[in-house]
C-alpha cells in the first residue's frame, strides 16, 4: 500500500511544486510506483509533469465531487515515469461546492484509498493557503514534507504550518506527522543561509532531511519545458539532489 | 444602494465594448466579475470567482447576468452558503449549455441547476435567441422562481441586437436595486 505525503508550506514561493514534481520523478527513477496529486487550482504541478491541464477531461476536482474515481481521472506522464491526478482552475470551485457536504475534508482520502494498492508513493502538492483543499491533503496523508528556504522569515511560516498540522493530527488524522524539513534553493556561500540551516538542525534534529537541494538554474528552467528538472536535465546538481532525496525518502519510510 | 455592489456577470467570451453590460459599467460604475478565462469557461473557477466577489461587497449585491452568467448565477445559488449576500438578480438571455454542441464544448456546465434561486429575480427571454429556445428559457424561469418577461424578437439581447446602453433594461435593474 502506498505511503501518502503532502508537500506543504503555508508560505508561497518556497519551491513546493518544484519539490513535488522532482521528488515524484526521482522516486520513479529509483524504481518506485508514484502518483502525483495536484491540489492547487493553478495546476502548476500538472503542467510541470508534462500534462497539459487545459486538455484534461477529468481532474482531481471530479474526484472530490465523486463524479470520477482516481483510476478514471489519473493520467500517465510517459516522459516523467509517474501517474498524475491533475488539476486546473476548475478545482477552485470545490471550495464552494463542498461546503455543505458531510466529511468534506475526507473526500480525497477515501478516493485515494481505492487506488493506494497501485503505488508505493502518493505525493500531494498542496496550495499555499489553509483551505479546504489543503485540509483534504492533510487528512489523506501519513506525513508532510516541508520544503523551506534557509532565510530569516522561513521559520515564521513554519510555526503556522506546525500549528495546523497539530490541529489536524488532534482532530482529523491521527497518522499525520511532519516527516521532515527539506532545505531547498540552498547556497552555502551565503552566511545567513548557513546560519539558518544550522539553527534548523539544532532545533528540529533528525526531522531535517540530510539531503540539501542546491540553488540551481536548471531546476528553475525546467517548468517552462513542462518537465521536472530530474527529467529535463538529469545531470544538473539540483536534479541529482532530488534523486538523492528520493532515495532518502525510500530509506526513511522503511523505518515508519 | 452603492453602484459598487451591483455585479455584472458576462457570458462566455466576455461582454465587448458595445455590450450594454460594458456601457452600464462605464456609465454607472457597476463592477464586472472578471473571470480568469473567458474563452474556455470552467464552472468551478467561475463559481469561486463569483463567491469571492460577492463576499467582498459591503452590502448584499444585485447580480446582472447575461447568457452564461445566468447559468452561473443559478449554479452559485444552488451551492453557496452565502446567498443571503445577494439581494436580487436580473437574468438576461440565459444560454442553454445543455444543447448538444455546447455541451461538448462546456461539459462541466451540465446539467443546468434547476433549483429555485435563493433571491428574487427577473428573467428576460427573446423569441429568436440562437443560444436558447424560448420555451427552455421559460422553463428556467419557472424552475428558478424568476419573474418571466417575454422580450419579443431581440436575438441574444446583446450588442448585435442594437440595444446600445439599453435604458429599458436599466429601469428593470433599478427596480431590483430598490429596498
Amino acid at each position: 500500500m502506498a505511503k501518502i505525503f503532502c508537500v506543504a508550506n503555508q508560505k508561497g514561493g518556497v519551491g513546493k511544486t518544484t519539490t513535488t514534481v522532482n521528488l515524484a520523478a526521482g522516486l520513479a527513477k529509483v524504481g518506485q510506483r508514484v502518483l502525483m496529486v495536484d491540489l492547487d487550482p493553478q495546476g502548476n504541478a500538472t503542467m510541470g509533469s508534462g500534462v497539459d491541464k487545459r486538455k484534461l477531461e477529468l481532474t482531481v476536482y471530479d474526484v472530490l465531487l465523486e463524479s470520477a474515481s482516481v483510476v478514471e481521472a489519473r493520467v500517465k506522464s510517459d516522459k516523467c515515469g509517474y501517474d498524475v491526478l491533475g488539476a486546473n482552475r476548475e478545482l477552485a470551485g470545490a471550495e464552494v461546492e463542498l461546503v455543505e457536504v458531510e466529511r468534506r475534508e475526507q473526500r480525497l482520502k477515501l478516493a485515494l484509498t481505492a487506488a493506494a494498492g497501485d503505488y508505493d508513493f502518493i505525493l500531494i502538492d498542496c496550495p499555499p493557503s489553509l483551505s479546504m483543499l489543503t485540509l483534504n491533503g492533510l487528512c489523506s496523508a501519513h506525513g508532510v514534507i516541508v520544503p523551506m528556504q534557509c532565510e530569516y522569515f522561513a521559520l515564521e511560516g513554519l510555526t503556522d504550518l506546525v500549528n495546523t498540522i497539530k490541529q489536524v493530527h488532534a482532530n482529523m488524522n491521527k497518522d499525520l506527522q511532519i516527516i521532515g524539513l527539506l532545505r531547498v534553493m540552498f547556497d552555502p556561500r551565503i552566511t545567513l543561509q548557513q546560519q539558518v540551516s544550522d539553527q534548523l538542525k539544532a532545533h528540529f534534529g533528525d526531522k531535517v532531511f540530510n539531503t540539501v537541494i542546491p540553488r540551481n538554474v536548471r531546476l528553475a528552467e525546467a517548468p517552462s519545458y513542462g518537465l521536472p528538472g530530474v527529467v529535463f536535465d538529469p545531470a544538473a546538481r539540483g536534479s541529482q539532489g532530488y534523486v538523492e532525496f528520493a532515495q532518502e525518502m525510500v530509506d526513511r519510510i522503511k523505518k515508519m | 444602494m452603492k453602484s459598487s455592489n451591483v455585479l455584472l456577470l458576462p457570458g462566455r467570451d466576455d461582454s465587448g465594448p458595445q455590450h450594454w453590460q460594458t456601457l452600464w459599467e462605464k456609465r454607472h460604475g457597476y463592477v464586472r466579475v472578471k473571470q480568469h478565462d473567458w474563452t474556455r469557461p470552467l464552472r468551478g473557477d467561475w463559481l469561486a470567482r463569483l463567491e469571492e466577489m460577492v463576499l467582498s461587497r459591503d452590502e448584499p449585491a444585485v447580480l446582472v447576468a447575461h447568457s452564461l452568467g445566468c447559468i452561473l448565477a443559478a449554479a452559485w445559488s444552488a451551492r453557496s452558503l452565502n446567498t443571503h449576500r445577494v439581494k436580487a438578480a436580473l437574468l438576461v438571455a440565459p444560454s442553454d449549455v445543455e444543447q448538444a454542441e455546447v455541451r461538448d464544448q462546456l461539459p462541466t456546465w451540465s446539467p443546468i441547476d434547476l433549483n429555485a434561486l435563493a433571491f428574487p429575480s427577473v428573467l428576460l427571454a427573446s423569441r429568436n435567441d440562437p443560444h436558447c429556445e424560448f420555451e427552455r428559457a421559460r422553463l428556467f424561469a419557472h424552475a428558478w422562481g424568476a419573474q418571466f418577461m417575454d422580450y419579443g424578437e431581440c436575438g441574444h439581447i446583446n450588442a448585435q441586437a442594437g440595444l446600445a446602453s439599453w435604458p429599458e433594461g436599466h429601469v428593470l435593474l433599478q427596480d431590483l436595486m430598490k429596498d
